[in-house]
This record gives C-alpha cells, sequence and structure tokens, in this order.
C-alpha cells in the first residue's frame, strides 16, 4: 500500500503545530524552552551531538520545560564555509571555494507534556532552492512499570535515523557538517542514505525507553508521491522508488553514571524499492537488507574535561536485476572537548564490497565501492553556556575539517587523495 | 538517670554530632564541581532562573516548592517541607523516597561526601 501525502496536508500539520505552541514574548528554541543551556544537552555546547540529558529529552518527545517559559517555537541556523580540494570540484576547475551551504528554519517545541517535535525547511546555497529537511514529531507519555519508569511513544518522521537518540547511525553521526562543494563516496547503505530516502519517505515508529537503559524501537516507511516531492522543494529526478513493505528497527541498552556513560545496540532496515512513474532518473530496484551494530562512551566527569567515542558496523546485502552485492560501512570517531568550548574530534571510516550497480555513480559499469580515510576537526564554540553573552540566543561554531582519502570508490593513491577536502566553516543558530 | 538511657542519649547525641560533622565538612569548592556533573543540566544557582528543575539559589531554609514561576508537582506541594542540610542530604540521596510522585528524574547520590560538598556549595551561596 502506497501513502500519499499531499502539501496541503503538510501545510495544516505545520501549522497547527506552530499554533498550538504556546507562544510568546521570546523566540524558541529547546534551550529556551528548558531554560537550560546548549550545554546541557550538547557536547561542546552545539548541536548535534547529544549528551545522555540531550538523549532523554528527545526521547520525551521534546516536550520537557522549565514550566514557565513562554516562546515562540521557531529557531533558525545557517552554515557557511570555505573549501579547498586536491583536485578541481566542479567543471570550470575550481578547488577554492567559499560558499553559503545552507540556511534552515525550524518549527521546533512542545505542543503539551505529550506532544512535540521540530520541522526544518532548508534553503540550500548551492542549488538555490528550498525544501523540506528533517522532521520529527512526537507522541509521548510515561508510566511506571514494574518500579520504573517507561517513556513510549511514537515519532513520526521524514527520514529513517533522524528519530535516533545516539550519535552513532548516520543522520546524526560525524562529521555533523561538510563542505557542500566537495565530492564524497558514492555507495552507501539504504538505512545509510543511498538510496535517496531521505526526506523523500514518511515514516511511523514506536519506541520504548524502560528504566532509562532499555531502548527499543520498530517503524515502516513509505515513499511520498512524485508530486508532492517536487512540491517539498526536492528535485523532480529524485524520487528513489516506491519504497514496498519494509521495516526499521533498533534495540539499544546504555547507561547514565552522569560522570559518564555509554550504550550499545543493534539496528537494521529491511526493504525493497520499485521503479515507478515519471520520474525515474534516481531510482532504483532492488532489495535491502541492513544490519548493523553500534556504541558510545562518554566521559563527562565535570563538564570541564569531555571525551566521546562513537563507533557503528553495518553489513547491507542487497538485489537487483538479477545481481546481488553487499556493502560494509564501519565508522570510528572520537573527540575531547575543553569547557565545551575547544573541540578536537578525529575519525576514520571506511566502506568495502561488491561492485553493484546500485552502489556504483554508473550503474551499468559498477566499479568498487571500496572508500576509506579520515577526518579531523578543530572546532570554537564560544557561547553556549549558561552565563554565555545573550544565551542561548549567540550560538557560533567555528570549524576546521579535514578529509583524507586512501581509498575513494575503488581508486587508491593520488586518485583517492585528490579527494582529499579542507573545510574552514561557520555555523551559527539562533 | 539509668544507664541504659544515658547510653542512648549519649549514642543519639554522638549520632547527630557526626552527622552534622559529615555535612558541615563538605567542600563546597568540590561541591561547585559535583554540582556540575550531577545537577547543573536541570538547576540553576542564580536566582530567579529556573530550568527543568528551579533555582537552588538560596534553597537552605526556604519551605519545599516556593519558588515563584515553578510549576511544582503536587506531590512537592504537599511535601511541606522546608530545606536544610539534613532534608537537602536526604532528598538527593533518594529523592522518590522522600518525595513519592515527585517530578524529579534523577536516581540518587550514593556518594556522602559527594552530597557534603554539593550541599556545602548551596550553602555557600547565601
Amino acid at each position: 500500500m502506497h501513502t500519499r501525502f499531499s502539501i496541503g496536508r503538510w501545510l495544516a500539520a505545520v501549522t497547527l503545530f506552530v499554533a498550538l505552541a504556546p507562544t510568546a514574548h521570546a523566540l524558541p528554541s529547546f534551550a529556551r524552552q528548558t531554560g537550560e543551556a546548549c550545554t546541557a544537552c550538547h557536547i561542546g555546547g552545539f548541536g548535534p551531538q547529544l549528551t545522555p540529558h540531550g538523549q532523554r529529552f528527545k526521547i520525551g518527545g521534546y516536550t520537557d520545560w522549565d514550566g514557565s517559559s513562554r516562546w515562540m517555537p521557531l529557531s533558525g541556523q545557517a552554515i557557511g564555509g570555505y573549501t579547498h580540494t586536491r583536485k578541481p570540484y566542479d567543471e570550470k576547475g575550481g578547488n577554492n571555494g567559499t560558499r553559503f551551504n545552507e540556511g534552515s528554519i525550524f518549527a521546533a517545541g512542545r505542543v503539551s507534556d505529550h506532544v512535540g517535535g521540530f520541522v526544518q525547511a532548508t534553503y540550500d546555497g548551492i542549488a538555490h532552492d528550498w525544501a523540506l529537511d528533517h522532521t520529527d514529531l512526537r507522541l509521548v507519555d510515561t508510566r511506571t512499570v514494574a518500579g520504573n519508569d517507561l517513556v513510549y511513544g511514537v515519532s513520526f518522521n521524514n527520514n529513517p535515523t533522524v528519530q535516533d537518540p545516539f550519535n552513532t547511525l548516520s543522520v546524526w553521526g560525524f562529521p555533523y557538517t561538510s563542505s557542500a562543494l566537495a565530492g564524497s563516496p558514492a555507495a552507501a547503505s539504504l538505512i545509510g542514505g543511498g538510496r535517496g530516502l531521505e526526506h523523500h519517505v514518511g515514516g511511523l515508529s514506536v519506541y520504548g525507553f524502560y528504566n532509562n537503559s532499555v531502548y527499543a524501537e520498530v517503524g515502516t516507511y513509505r515513499t511520498i508521491a512524485p508530486r508532492t516531492q517536487v512540491a517539498l522543494g526536492e528535485g523532480k529526478d529524485s524520487d528513489p522508488g516506491r519504497l514496498g513493505d519494509n521495516a526499521y528497527w533498533r534495540l539499544a541498552y546504555t547507561q547514565d553514571l552522569k560522570k559518564r556513560a555509554w550504550s550499545v545496540g543493534v539496528f537494521g532496515m529491511n526493504g525493497g524499492l520499485h521503479l515507478r512513474g515519471a520520474f525515474a532518473a534516481d531510482q532504483t530496484a532492488g532489495n535491502f537488507h541492513d544490519i548493523g551494530v553500534d556504541g558510545s562512551y562518554q566521559y563527562l566527569g565535570t563538564r570541564e574535561h569531555i571525551a566521546t567515542l562513537n563507533t557503528s558496523y553495518l553489513h547491507e546485502t542487497a538485489s537487483s536485476l538479477g545481481s546481488s552485492g553487499h556493502l560494509n560501512e564501519f565508522k570510528l570517531n572520537t573527540s575531547y572537548f575543553y569547557r565545551n568550548t575547544y573541540g578536537v574530534t578525529l575519525g576514520y571510516f571506511s566502506t568495502t564490497g561488491t561492485a553493484f550497480g546500485p552502489y556504483s555513480a554508473d550503474p551499468a559499469n559498477p566499479n568498487s565501492p571500496n572508500s576509506r580515510g579520515y577526518i579531523t576537526e578543530l572546532n570554537w564554540t564560544p557561547f553556549g553556556k549558561e552565563d554565555s553573552w545573550l544565551a542561548p540566543w549567540a550560538n557560533v561554531r567555528v570549524g576546521l575539517q579535514y578529509i583524507g582519502y586512501q581509498k575513494f570508490d575503488g581508486e587508491g593513491g593520488s586518485t583517492a587523495r585528490n579527494n582529499n577536502t579542507l573545510f574552514g566553516y561557520i555555523w551559527t543558530a539562533f | 538517670m539509668k544507664p541504659a538511657l544515658v547510653h542512648a542519649v549519649l549514642m543519639f547525641a554522638i549520632a547527630g554530632v557526626a552527622s552534622s560533622t559529615a555535612l558541615a565538612a563538605g567542600d563546597a569548592a568540590k561541591g561547585e564541581k559535583v554540582f556540575s556533573g550531577e545537577c547543573s543540566d536541570c538547576h540553576s544557582v542564580t536566582a530567579g532562573k529556573n530550568k527543568k528543575g528551579p533555582s537552588l539559589n538560596g534553597v537552605n531554609g526556604r519551605k519545599a516548592a516556593t519558588v515563584a514561576a515553578f510549576a511544582y508537582s503536587d506531590a512537592m506541594k504537599a511535601s511541606d517541607i522546608t530545606w536544610s542540610p539534613e532534608k537537602i542530604d536526604a532528598y538527593i540521596t533518594k529523592p522518590k523516597k522522600v518525595v513519592p510522585g515527585g517530578k524529579m528524574k534523577y536516581d540518587g547520590l550514593d556518594d556522602e561526601k559527594d552530597r557534603a560538598d554539593v550541599i556545602a556549595y548551596l550553602l555557600s551561596l547565601h
């Protein structure tokens, strides 16, 4: 069965969401809603890496508040930066460029004790157009089961893993921003964004979080009607095809020990994609089965010195047009922040698999999907603390990121290194 | 006074002194760090600054559920607690034992020295 969404319903839902949220004197953000500093929920005082407190806020449906504040549930962000690559990133031969990456507005906040979420609309500074970005709307409740709290709820979202509370999966994993000019490897798993489901689907998942330790979720997605995708700002040729029966699932165990926290989990998604309609350019026909494991560790201490470790491994098996393939994705990153202000992150990534049409930029002549490399990032986040200037209105992160490739779409040596990317950025949220 | 009664009174007095000593021995500087790790996500020490929990500025001697503009649980409103070092100590040891039905989502601080330190820090804010 194919669920259709109309632009009218989307607009009505967003309008209702904004209208129902408490309105009043100041601009919104989750920080303003809760009265808390950005550092309460975010490692390094800036999104999206979540502390255990931030994870619980998300699982709780973004509904926590300070009990008295009144705010407009609106917020915004802008990202711009300088890119340098070894080889030209465009047909004009440019390998140095300063661009406004994107600007977003958010309707974000609680509607009631049981309803909250966010809807993001983003202006793409490269393509010069607006589109519906991440969306996560929740209905939640809490009850006591066997003497312990059970938070349970439903998430309506438009991107598999956007609803996940940990920073180990694709949507909220490191790097948290990157150059909009430089290229990136072609191969990615279904759940990792390789099939273009992001913002082209709508999904419902039910989840529970028991005793602040066991997180379980199961859900399913449907692709949005092609014309509605276009109406929501997606490209005419970007329809991923019709997503047939599918299941998204997640199980994790976490412990928040205040001075440190850790989690381990498993996750997966199975789904079949079918060609449809007139918008066939980016569609894929095939079946994809993803299963992965992930883990994280956070040393939080007194918040003066914070260190984190996030890792995930995913294995995908796939079949398409009579052939089959597999893909393995491994990611590991570790970060250190001093006083939630000065940060350094080191990351390693590896993708290996078979030469298989859906994993290649040219599906008719598939090449090896193997890519491997490292990411280093230094950043400075001067605000975001309780006593920061204009808190929580003024938020900015300045970062310098370098991605080095040892393998890129099957090529090694200097061919891979030609894709190495230096990216200096300014990211502000308000 | 009977010896047994004297003994009991002495033991009670010693226990009381020991308890007060433990609280009095708290190190406010260390307590600030404990507060930062355990409490500051939800509580501010700035007067009038409420978060998910009420401001803890001036909490000692304050009657529970009286911070202006904070939405307390019915259980806290009905608790009839006036916060003292001993009451704070008991509460942060096991919040749900002292105020069943309260909305503070905190399991408790097991370490006695950490509790003494954070209480010393709160007392130092006056």
